[in-house]
C-alpha cells in the first residue's frame, strides 16, 4: 500500500517538474508517444532516436494501455505527443479524441500518423484539425507515373513524393534533393480551415483509390489537391503534423534508396529521414518559434510611455523580436514587420525598420481624430508562430489653453471691443458732463 | 407654532406633512387678518409684525420644501437614483478628485469606447459645479461631509431655495399673499417633486430653480425698467443654461413675451431696457458654456429671440422717429417703410443663414416638441424613452390635484387685473401647459406656472371671503376700511344689506377651499411616499407574508463587474445601463444613455438582435469582453431587455435596414412562448436572456421555464451558446453578465 | 511558480545531504530532546501546530533558554509562536507561560531561523522541563490544481518535513496531521506512516540528529472558506460625549483555488452543498457586545443582506458579501457601529485616560495580510501611548472631522500577517483636558449668535438712497 501511495505522490509531483514550454525555454521536453505495439518502436527507431539525440525525452506507451493520462490535476504530464497508431479504436485511461484536442488547445503539439484502413478515432482528429482523409478505408494514394521504382514491383503505392512546401522554417535551409518515400493514404484539406498547411502534396498524375479494388467511379481525390502530409498552427502557437502514411517514418524507408519513375537520378538515401527530422524540429518549436519583448512607445524626445496621447503627437514605437534557434534566443531580422495604430480600422500602417539586433522601431505623427487606439503587429509568416501584439491608448483632444493664441484674424474682434470700451467711457463723459442747451 | 410644526415635520411620517399646508393656510389667512386688528390687540408695529409672520411662514415652507422630499433616504438610503444622475455623480466625483480644469478638458475612455467622449465639452456643467461648490464650501466650514451625501441632498436644497424664488415672484405678480401661497403649493407639488427628490441628482432639480428666478428676475426688471435687475436676470440665464438643455424654453418663452406686449402695444422704455440688456448679456454669457457656444447665435431654436432683439431696436427707432417729426401722415408712409423694410431684411436674412448652412435649422427633439408625432416617426431613439411619451390626462391629474382646476380660476384673475407682470405668467403658464401635453416630463416645467397662477386663485379668493367674514366687525369701525386690492370702500353699504347671507356663504366657501387644500396636501405626500421615492436601483417588491423584499441585484452585478473582471474590460449592454456601468462598475462601456451616437447604439442594438455567429463578429470588432442583459423573467420585473427589445430591433433597423422588424413579430404581435417568431427565439437577446431558464421553476404549479415578466413559458428551452459564456448571474438574475470567448483555435 | 519549486526541492535536498556534516552552535550542545510530539491542523486554512517538547539538560551549565528552529519558508508565513511550560502530571497540569523572541543568532545551515523561549527557571544539568509551544502557520498550504471549476472540490498541498527541525538531538518523536476531511490524494511515506480516516501519524522515529530533514508533501482536499481580508483598517473615534465609533474598512479576498470558466447560478441555485463547497456567502463578524447602530456597505451604498444578534456577552454580525466568493474572487466593503464609550475607556490612576479596545479582526478565522489599527484621540488630547503585547510598528497622524479646527491625534498601529490569536485587548494612554469638550458648542453658540445680530440688524437699518 506504502509504496503505491508513493508512487501516487511521485505522479502527482510529475507534473511540477516538467511545464509546457515557457517563455525562455519553447522548444518540447517530454513526448509521449502512443504506438499500435511496441514493435513500431524498433521498427521506427531511427526517427525517435534523432529526437532523443535532439534531447527530448520519450515515453513510450502502448495506446490502449489502461493507465495512459495526459493530464493530471489540471496539469499537463507532456509538452509534445506522437500518436503512431492508426488503428487505435479508443484509447485506454482518461484519454480520447477531445482530450487530445484540449492538449493542442492548451498549446501543446501533436503528430498524428495516419495509415490505409486509419480508424475513425484517428479520422476524427484529424478532421477537427482540418484534415479530411479518404472516405473510403482501403484507399491508398496512388501514382502511376511518379512511383518510386522498387524491387518488388507492385500497384504504383509507393509514392516518391517530391511536392515539397516552399519554406525554410519548416523544412529547414538545406533543401531536400531526394524524394520522398509515401505509402498511405492521402487527404484533402478542408478549405474553411485557414491555418492547415499541405507541406508534402502528390503530383498531378496522382489519385486515392483501392488498388486491389478495380476502380468503378472516378476517385474523390486527385492530382495535387492531395495532401500527403500537412501541417497545422493553431492560434495559440500550438504546432501539428498530420501524415497519410505511418511507414514513412520508419527507418525501412529512411535507409532505402530511391528512384522516382522516370527520372535518371537515383539516390540511395530517400529524402524522408531529412524531411521528416526538419518538419519534427519545426513542430517541437526548435525552429520558427518568435517572441517579442519590452514593447514600448512614447512621446518623440520622451521616455517613459504617457497614460494618454493628445492628437497630432509625435510619437515613436518599438519593439524586441526575437527568435527561438533551438538553443537560445537569436536576433529575428526582417524588413516586414508592420504596427498599426487602429481604431476600428487602422489609421497608420508603418513597416518598422530594424536595427538587425531583434530591435524594430518606427515613429509617426498621431492622427487628428480622438478616441481609444491601439498599436497593433499583427506579425503572421509562413512556418512562424504568428506574433499579434495589441496595446491600447487614449488619445485626447486639445486642452483649453493648448490652442493658438492671439491668431490674426481675431485682431478686428479685439479693436471692436476696445474701441466700444473706449467710445462707451467717452459717450459717458460727454453725456454727464455737457448742460443741454 | 412656528417651532410645533417644525416638530411634527421632523419626524416624518407621513400624515404629518399634512399639517404642514394646512398651517400654512391657516397663518396665511391669519398675516392679512393681523393687519387689521394689530393697532388694538399688539403693541408690535404691523410693518414688523407681518414681517415677523411672513419670514415664519417662509421659514416653514422652506424646511417643509426640504423634508418632504427625504421619503427615498428613509425608506431605501442616501443613494442616487436611477440613471442620469449616475454620471452626474461621476463627474461631480471627478470634479471635487481633480478640479475644474481637469473636468473642463476631460477626456472621458471609458464611455463610447473606441470612440471617447469629451465630457467637459458635452456636459451642462452647472449641476456639477454647483455641487462641488457646496461640497468645498463644507469642508471649508470643517463639516466632514461625503460627497454623495451632498449630491442627494442638492435637488431638494434647490427645491427649498425654489420656494422663496416662487414667494417673491408671486409677491412680484400679486402680492404677498398669492407669494406664500405659491410657496406653500410649489413647496410640494407633485409634479416638481417627481424630479426633486432626495438623490435624483439630475440638471432638472436645480434647472427648475434657475427658471423661476430667471423669470422672477426678469418680469422685475420689466416692472422696474432697472438696469440692475435685468443684469440679475441675465446672470440667472447664465446659470440656468449651465445646468439644462430647457434654457430654450426660456430663450424662446421671452421674446414672444415681448413681441405680445409689443403687438398689444405695450410698449415701453423699462421693456426696451430690460430686453436688451438680459439679452445681449444673456447670449455672451451662455455662449461661455462649451457645450452651447456658437448654437447660441447660429441655431433655429435661438433665432427668435435674435429677431425680436432687432425688432425692439426697430420700434425704438420709431418712437425716435415720431418725436423728430410732427406730421402723423409722413409718420404713417415713413413707418409702413421701414416696418415692411426690416421684416423683408430679416426674413431674407434669415433665408440666406439657412441656406447656406450658417444658420442651423432645428434638432430633432424641438420639431418633436413642436409636433408630437414627430419623433415616433423619424428618431425611435427619442421616442423609445418613456419620459418623452405623450401625457395622459391621469398623470396630470397625479401631478397637479386640484391645481388642475384652479389654474384656470387664477388665469381669469390675471386677464382680470392684467398688467405686465400677469401677461408673463399667462403666457408662462399657457404655453408650458402645452409643452407638458407634448411631453411627459416637461410637466416639470409647467409645475411653477401652475403653482403660481392657482396661488393667485386661491389667495385673491381666500382674501375677498375673509373681507366678507370680517366686513361687520369693519363696518363698526372708522369708516376708512383698510386698502384691500378688490374690495372698494364704496361696496360697504352693499355689504351691510346682505350681511348675514354673505357671511355664511363665505364662511362655507372658506370652509370648502381648506378642505380641497387640505385634500391636495394629503394627496401630495401619499404620491411621494409612494410613487416618486423609489431609487429604480433597488428594487422592492413585498414578500409572502406582507414583508418588503429587497432586490439589490443592480448592484450586484455592477459591484462584481467592479471587483472581478481586468479593469479595461470592455462591457457591452443597452444604453440604459451605460453610465449605472460606468460609475458603479467602473468598467468601459461601449454606449450609453448620452445618446448622442444613432449610429453606434445601432450597432450594439444590431449585435442584440441578430444571431449570435453574427453577433460575435460585431463584438469582436468592437473588442467586447462582457456583455450585460438585464432579465426579469424570474422576479416579474417587466422593464427588461425582452421588453425594451422591439426598441433595440427598429433602432437597429434604422441604420442596419438587415435588422426588420416584422422579423420579430408573428402576425404583428411580440411574443416570447412557443408561438414566437424563429428569429426572435434564436437572436443573441433571447439566448442570452434565457439561457438554462429552462431549467428553473419559478413558479409553483408552473411548468420549468415559466416567465413571471410576460407570464408564458418560454419557447426555446434549450439555449445553447457557442460563442459566450456565462461569467455571472444574480441571485435574482435580473442582472446576466456573459464572457465573451476567444476566437476558435484551430480555425 | 515551478521555479520556485524546484528551487525549494534543490534546498531540500541540501537539508538531507546536510543531515550530519552539521556542526550547530554551542548553546544546542548542552540541551537534547527526550520527546517531541507534534500536533499539526490542517483542518482550516490557518495552520496550528502545537508541539510538546520534553527538554534535558546534558551539559554542565544551566540553560536558561531553548530555540526552536524554522525553516526560511516558514518563517515568512509565521503568525505567531507561543510556549508555556508545563508541571504536574496528566490531572493537575499547570501552564507557565513563557515568552518567545525571535533570536538574533545567525542563521543555521540552510537559512534556518531561530525562535527562542526563555525559561523561567534556568534547567541545570540533568533536569528535563516540558514546553508547550504552539505556532500558527497563515498561506502555506497551495491549492492544487491551482484552477478549479464551480463543480469540483478544492485540493491542496502542504509541505513540511516528518523529522521536526530543530538544534537539538531528538531522542524520540512523533507527528501527527490532522486532514479535515477523509478524502487525502496522496502523501509522502516516511516509514513508519500509518494513516486513520483524517490523521496520519508520522514516526515514532528514534535519534534524529539536529537539523535532519525529510520533505513530506500532502495532497488533501480543503473545502473551509479561504477568507483572506488583504487589508484591514480599524478605526476607533473615542468622542467623551459618550460614543466610541468604529469603521472597518475590509479588502476581502477568497485565496484558495482560482475560480475557472462558467459561474452558473442555476447550478448554483439547485444543487446547493455539491456545487462550489469551496466558496463562501457568510462571514460572521463578532463585535463587542451593547453595539449599536450598525451598518455595512461598500463603494456603490447599502448591502441590504446582513444580520445582528446580540446579547450582553457579544454581538454577532452575520454579513453576506453582494455576491459569493469563488476562489480569486475579490469584494471590498465596510462596516461601522457605535459602542458605548464608558465599556472601553478608563480613568489611570496617573489621572490620564486610556482605551482598552481588542486589536485583530472581528471576522471569524480570516487571515489579515496588513492590519492598520487606527486609535483616533478627540481633539486637545495630549502624549498618546499605545500597549500592545506584541510587536507592532506605531506613528502618529492627524485627522480633521466634524469642527475640528487643530486636528486630532491619530495613532496608526500597523501589524503584518494577523490572524484570530491577535483579538487580545491593547490599551491607548493619553491625558485630555475635559474643557476642549466644550470648544466645538461654544464655536457653533458663536456663530448662530452673530448669525441672529446680523439679521436684526439689516432689520433696524435702512439701506436705500433716496431718502
Amino acid at each position: 500500500m506504502a509504496k503505491l501511495v508513493v508512487f501516487l505522490t511521485l505522479i502527482s509531483l510529475l507534473p511540477l517538474l516538467c511545464n509546457s514550454f515557457s517563455d525562455d525555454k519553447p522548444s518540447d521536453r517530454h513526448i509521449l508517444v502512443l504506438l499500435d505495439d511496441f514493435a513500431i518502436k524498433s521498427s521506427h527507431s531511427l526517427f525517435f532516436k534523432s529526437l532523443q539525440s535532439r534531447g527530448f525525452d520519450l515515453d513510450f506507451k502502448l495506446a490502449d494501455d489502461p493507465k495512459i493520462s495526459l493530464q493530471r490535476y489540471g496539469q499537463y504530464l507532456y509538452d509534445g505527443l506522437i500518436l503512431f497508431c492508426p488503428t487505435i479504436e479508443r484509447f485506454g485511461g482518461s484519454i480520447d479524441a477531445a482530450s487530445i484536442l484540449d492538449f493542442v488547445d492548451s498549446g501543446h503539439d501533436l503528430i498524428v500518423a495516419a495509415d490505409s484502413n486509419a480508424s475513425d478515432l484517428i479520422r476524427e482528429i484529424a478532421t477537427e484539425c482540418g484534415v479530411d482523409f479518404d472516405e473510403d478505408p482501403a484507399a491508398l494514394v496512388v501514382d502511376h507515373t511518379g512511383y518510386a521504382i522498387a524491387a518488388t514491383e507492385g500497384d504504383h503505392t509507393l509514392i516518391a513524393a517530391d511536392g515539397f512546401i516552399k519554406s525554410n522554417v519548416l523544412l529547414g535551409s538545406k533543401k531536400i534533393e531526394a524524394p520522398v518515400l509515401f505509402r498511405g493514404i492521402g487527404h484533402s484539406l478542408n478549405p474553411s480551415n485557414s491555418l492547415v498547411l499541405k507541406v508534402l502534396s502528390a503530383s498531378p498524375s496522382a489519385y486515392s483509390a483501392n488498388p486491389k479494388s478495380k476502380l468503378t467511379s472516378p476517385p474523390s481525390l486527385t492530382g495535387s489537391s492531395i495532401s500527403l502530409v500537412s501541417v497545422v498552427q493553431a492560434r495559440n502557437n500550438a504546432r501539428i503534423l498530420i501524415s497519410g502514411s505511418i511507414s514513412m517514418f520508419s527507418n525501412r524507408f529512411f535507409r532505402s534508396g530511391v528512384q522516382k519513375a522516370g527520372s535518371p537520378t537515383k539516390h540511395d538515401k530517400s529524402g524522408n529521414e531529412q524531411f521528416l527530422t526538419e518538419l519534427s524540429k519545426w513542430v517541437f518549436h526548435e525552429r520558427g518559434h518568435l517572441k517579442a519583448v519590452n514593447v514600448r512607445h512614447h512621446k518623440v524626445g520622451e521616455v517613459e510611455e504617457p497614460a494618454i496621447y493628445r492628437i497630432n503627437d509625435d510619437l515613436e514605437y518599438s519593439v524586441e523580436i526575437y527568435e527561438w534557434s533551438g538553443t537560445s534566443w537569436k536576433p529575428y531580422v526582417a524588413d516586414d514587420v508592420q504596427v498599426q495604430f487602429y481604431m476600428m480600422s487602422p489609421y497608420i500602417l508603418k513597416t518598422m525598420s530594424t536595427d538587425g539586433k531583434g530591435h524594430f522601431f518606427t515613429s509617426f505623427k498621431v492622427p487628428d481624430v480622438y478616441g481609444v487606439f491601439q498599436f497593433k503587429v499583427e506579425y503572421q509568416r509562413l512556418g512562424y508562430t504568428s506574433l499579434s501584439l495589441s496595446k491600447q491608448i487614449p488619445v485626447r483632444p486639445f486642452r483649453h489653453n493648448e490652442y493658438e493664441r492671439f491668431i490674426p484674424a481675431a485682431y478686428p474682434y479685439y479693436g471692436a471691443a476696445f474701441s466700444m470700451m473706449a467710445g462707451f467711457f467717452v459717450f459717458t463723459a460727454v453725456h454727464l458732463y455737457n448742460k443741454p442747451t | 407654532m412656528a417651532g410645533k410644526a417644525e416638530s411634527l415635520n421632523g419626524t416624518v411620517k407621513s400624515g404629518s406633512n399634512q399639517s404642514g399646508p394646512a398651517a400654512m393656510q391657516a397663518s396665511a389667512f391669519k398675516a392679512d387678518l393681523s393687519n387689521m386688528i394689530s393697532l388694538k390687540s399688539f403693541k408690535l408695529k404691523t410693518k414688523q409684525q407681518e414681517l415677523l409672520i411672513r419670514v415664519s411662514i417662509l421659514l416653514l415652507v422652506y424646511v417643509l420644501a426640504f423634508i418632504t422630499r427625504l421619503f427615498s433616504v428613509l425608506r431605501y438610503e442616501s443613494m442616487i437614483h436611477e440613471f442620469d444622475p449616475y454620471f452626474n455623480y461621476r463627474t461631480t466625483l471627478f470634479l471635487t478628485e481633480k478640479g475644474f480644469y481637469e473636468f473642463w478638458n476631460w477626456f472621458d475612455s471609458e464611455s463610447w469606447y473606441p470612440l471617447g467622449r469629451i465630457i467637459g465639452g458635452t456636459l451642462y456643467p452647472g449641476l456639477m459645479v454647483t455641487a462641488a461648490l457646496i461640497y468645498w464650501l463644507m469642508r471649508f466650514l470643517r463639516f466632514a461631509v461625503h460627497i454623495r451625501e451632498v449630491c442627494v441632498l442638492t435637488a431638494p436644497f434647490f427645491a427649498s431655495n425654489t420656494t422663496l424664488v416662487a414667494y417673491f415672484f408671486g409677491k412680484e405678480i400679486w402680492d404677498s399673499g398669492a407669494g406664500l401661497v405659491a410657496a406653500a403649493l410649489i413647496a410640494i407639488c407633485p409634479g416638481y417633486i417627481s424630479r426633486s427628490v432626495a438623490g435624483s441628482y439630475d440638471n432638472e432639480g436645480v434647472a427648475i430653480f434657475a427658471l423661476l428666478l430667471t423669470f422672477y428676475l426678469f418680469v422685475k426688471a420689466v416692472n422696474t425698467g432697472s438696469l440692475a435687475w435685468s443684469l440679475a436676470s441675465a446672470f440667472g440665464y447664465f446659470y440656468m443654461v449651465s445646468a439644462w438643455g430647457g434654457y430654450v424654453f426660456i430663450i424662446n418663452l421671452i421674446p414672444l413675451y415681448v413681441l405680445v406686449l409689443l403687438i398689444t402695444g405695450r410698449y415701453s422704455m423699462r421693456l426696451y431696457v430690460a430686453y436688451n440688456c438680459m439679452y445681449i448679456l444673456g447670449m455672451l454669457l451662455a455662449m461661455q458654456i462649451r457645450f452651447v457656444g456658437f448654437q447660441h447665435v447660429q441655431s433655429g431654436e435661438h433665432m427668435a429671440a435674435m429677431g425680436v432683439f432687432f425688432l425692439i431696436q426697430v420700434f425704438y427707432f420709431l418712437d425716435w422717429v415720431r418725436h423728430a417729426l410732427a406730421d402723423a401722415k409722413l409718420f404713417e408712409a415713413f413707418l409702413r417703410i421701414t416696418v415692411t423694410t426690416a421684416v423683408s431684411f430679416g426674413a431674407i436674412a434669415l433665408g440666406v443663414g439657412t441656406a447656406s448652412g450658417y444658420i442651423s435649422p432645428w434638432t430633432g427633439r424641438f420639431y418633436s416638441l413642436l409636433d408630437p408625432t414627430y419623433a415616433k416617426d423619424h428618431i425611435p431613439i427619442i421616442a423609445s424613452v418613456s419620459e418623452h411619451q405623450p401625457t395622459a390626462w391621469s398623470s396630470f391629474m397625479f401631478d397637479f390635484h386640484i391645481l388642475l382646476f384652479f389654474f384656470p380660476a387664477g388665469l381669469y384673475f390675471c386677464f382680470k387685473r392684467l398688467s405686465d407682470a400677469t401677461i408673463f405668467i399667462v403666457m408662462y403658464g399657457l404655453t408650458s401647459m402645452y409643452f407638458a401635453g407634448v411631453m411627459v416630463r416637461l410637466i416639470l416645467v409647467a409645475t411653477p406656472a401652475v403653482c403660481l397662477i392657482s396661488a393667485i386663485a386661491v389667495s385673491a379668493t381666500v382674501k375677498n371671503l375673509a373681507q366678507l367674514v370680517r366686513a361687520k366687525s369693519k363696518a363698526v369701525q372708522s369708516g376708512s376700511s383698510k386698502g384691500t386690492s378688490t374690495a372698494k370702500g364704496s361696496s360697504k353699504g352693499l355689504v351691510d344689506q346682505s350681511q348675514p347671507f354673505q357671511r355664511n356663504g363665505a364662511i362655507v366657501l372658506l370652509l370648502g377651499a381648506f378642505y380641497l387644500l387640505s385634500r391636495y396636501a394629503t394627496h401630495c405626500t401619499w404620491v411621494t411616499s409612494e410613487a416618486y421615492s423609489s431609487p429604480s436601483i433597488v428594487l422592492a417588491a413585498r414578500g409572502a407574508h406582507g414583508n418588503r423584499v429587497i432586490f439589490d441585484d443592480y448592484r450586484e452585478a455592477y459591484y462584481w463587474l467592479r471587483q472581478n473582471t481586468p479593469p479595461d474590460a470592455k462591457v457591452m449592454s443597452w444604453w440604459d445601463y451605460g453610465y449605472q456601468i460606468t460609475a458603479m462598475g467602473n468598467r468601459t462601456v461601449i454606449v450609453d444613455n448620452n445618446t448622442w451616437n444613432n449610429t453606434h447604439i445601432a450597432t450594439v442594438g444590431r449585435a442584440m438582435s441578430s444571431y449570435e455567429d453574427e453577433a460575435y463578429e460585431i463584438m469582436r470588432s468592437l473588442d467586447v469582453d462582457y456583455v450585460l442583459v438585464v432579465f426579469g423573467g424570474v422576479t416579474g420585473y417587466s422593464s427588461d431587455d425582452i421588453n425594451k427589445f422591439l426598441w433595440m430591433v427598429r433602432i437597429g433597423g434604422g441604420v442596419f435596414p438587415v435588422i426588420k422588424e416584422p422579423d420579430y413579430l408573428v402576425n404583428g404581435e411580440y411574443r416570447v412562448d412557443k408561438g414566437a417568431a424563429p428569429k426572435m427565439l434564436n437572436c443573441l437577446m433571447y439566448k442570452l436572456c434565457y439561457y438554462r431558464f429552462g431549467e428553473l421553476t419559478t413558479e409553483y404549479g408552473k411548468p420549468p421555464g415559466y416567465d413571471r415578466a410576460r407570464g408564458v413559458e418560454i419557447g426555446n428551452k434549450d439555449v445553447k451558446l457557442e460563442y459566450l459564456e456565462e461569467a455571472f448571474t444574480t441571485q435574482n438574475w435580473i442582472v446576466r453578465i456573459y464572457k465573451v470567448k476567444p476566437p476558435k483555435n484551430r480555425w | 511558480m515551478d521555479a520556485l519549486l524546484r528551487a525549494r526541492l534543490l534546498h531540500l535536498a541540501l537539508f538531507i545531504s546536510l543531515l550530519l556534516s552539521v556542526l550547530s552552535h554551542a548553546s544546542s550542545q548542552e540541551l537534547q530532546i527526550v520527546n517531541a510530539e507534534r500536533r499539526i491542523d490542517l483542518t482550516s486554512h490557518i495552520i496550528k501546530v502545537y508541539l510538546t517538547l520534553k527538554v534535558e539538560n546534558i551539559g554542565a551549565s544551566p540553560a536558561s533558554e531553548v530555540n526552536l528552529a524554522f525553516s526560511p519558508s516558514e518563517v515568512e508565513h509565521l503568525a505567531v509562536v507561543k510556549a508555556a511550560a508545563t508541571t504536574g502530571k496528566k490531572k493537575k497540569r499547570t501552564y507557565v507561560p513563557l515568552d518567545v523572541k525571535s533570536s538574533e543568532q545567525p542563521a543555521g545551515p540552510n537559512g534556518t531561523k531561530y525562535f527562542t523561549i526563555i525559561l523561567s527557571n534556568p534547567l541545570s544539568k540533568g533536569e528535563t522541563a516540558t514546553l508547550e509551544v504552539l505556532y500558527i502557520l497563515t498561506r502555506s498550504l497551495e491549492p492544487f490544481p491551482a484552477e478549479i471549476s464551480q463543480s469540483e472540490s478544492q485540493l491542496v498541498y502542504y509541505r513540511d518535513s516528518a523529522i521536526l527541525l530543530s538544534p537539538y538531538h531528538v531522542k524520540q518523536q512523533t507527528t501527527f496531521i490532522k486532514t479535515p476531511s477523509t478524502r487525502v490524494e496522496s502523501f509522502t511515506v516516511v516509514e513508519p506512516t500509518k494513516r486513520a480516516s483524517t490523521e496520519i501519524k508520522y514516526g515514532p522515529y528514534d535519534n534524529q540528529t539536529p537539523y535532519t530533514y525529510a520533505p513530506i508533501l500532502v495532497h488533501f482536499e480543503n473545502n473551509n472558506p479561504f477568507a483572506v481580508v488583504e487589508e484591514l483598517e480599524r478605526e476607533i473615534e473615542i468622542s467623551h460625549w459618550g460614543n466610541l465609533q468604529v469603521t472597518e474598512r475590509y479588502s476581502l479576498v477568497h485565496a484558495g483555488a482560482r475560480h475557472k470558466g462558467v459561474f452558473s447560478r442555476v447550478d448554483y441555485q439547485t444543487k446547493q452543498g455539491n456545487i462550489g463547497v469551496s466558496s463562501f456567502k457568510h462571514l460572521l463578524a463578532r463585535l463587542p457586545p451593547r453595539v449599536h447602530s450598525v451598518y455595512y456597505r461598500d463603494g456603490i451604498g447599502n448591502i441590504s443582506s446582513s444580520r445582528l444578534r446580540t446579547d450582553f456577552l457579544k454581538s454577532e454580525l452575520l454579513i453576506e458579501p453582494r455576491y459569493p466568493l469563488f476562489g480569486g474572487w475579490k469584494s471590498t466593503f465596510v462596516i461601522g457601529y457605535g459602542v458605548p464609550v464608558e465599556d472601553f475607556l478608563f480613568e489611570s490612576p496617573d489621572g490620564g485616560r486610556y482605551l482598552n479596545f481588542t486589536f485583530g479582526c472581528p471576522l471569524a478565522d480570516t487571515v489579515v495580510d496588513k492590519l492598520l489599527v487606527k486609535v483616533v484621540l478627540p481633539e486637545g488630547s495630549k502624549d498618546p501611548k499605545a500597549v500592545v503585547s506584541f510587536p507592532v510598528e506605531q506613528r502618529l497622524e492627524t485627522k480633521y472631522s466634524y469642527l475640528d479646527v487643530v486636528g486630532r491625534t491619530v495613532v496608526v498601529l500597523e501589524k503584518r500577517n494577523a490572524v484570530p490569536e491577535h483579538n487580545i485587548p491593547f490599551q491607548v494612554h493619553y491625558s485630555f483636558n475635559p474643557i476642549f469638550m466644550l470648544a466645538e458648542p461654544l464655536m457653533l453658540v458663536t456663530a448662530f449668535f452673530f448669525f441672529f445680530v446680523a439679521a436684526v440688524s439689516y432689520l433696524h437699518l435702512d439701506l436705500s438712497i433716496r431718502k
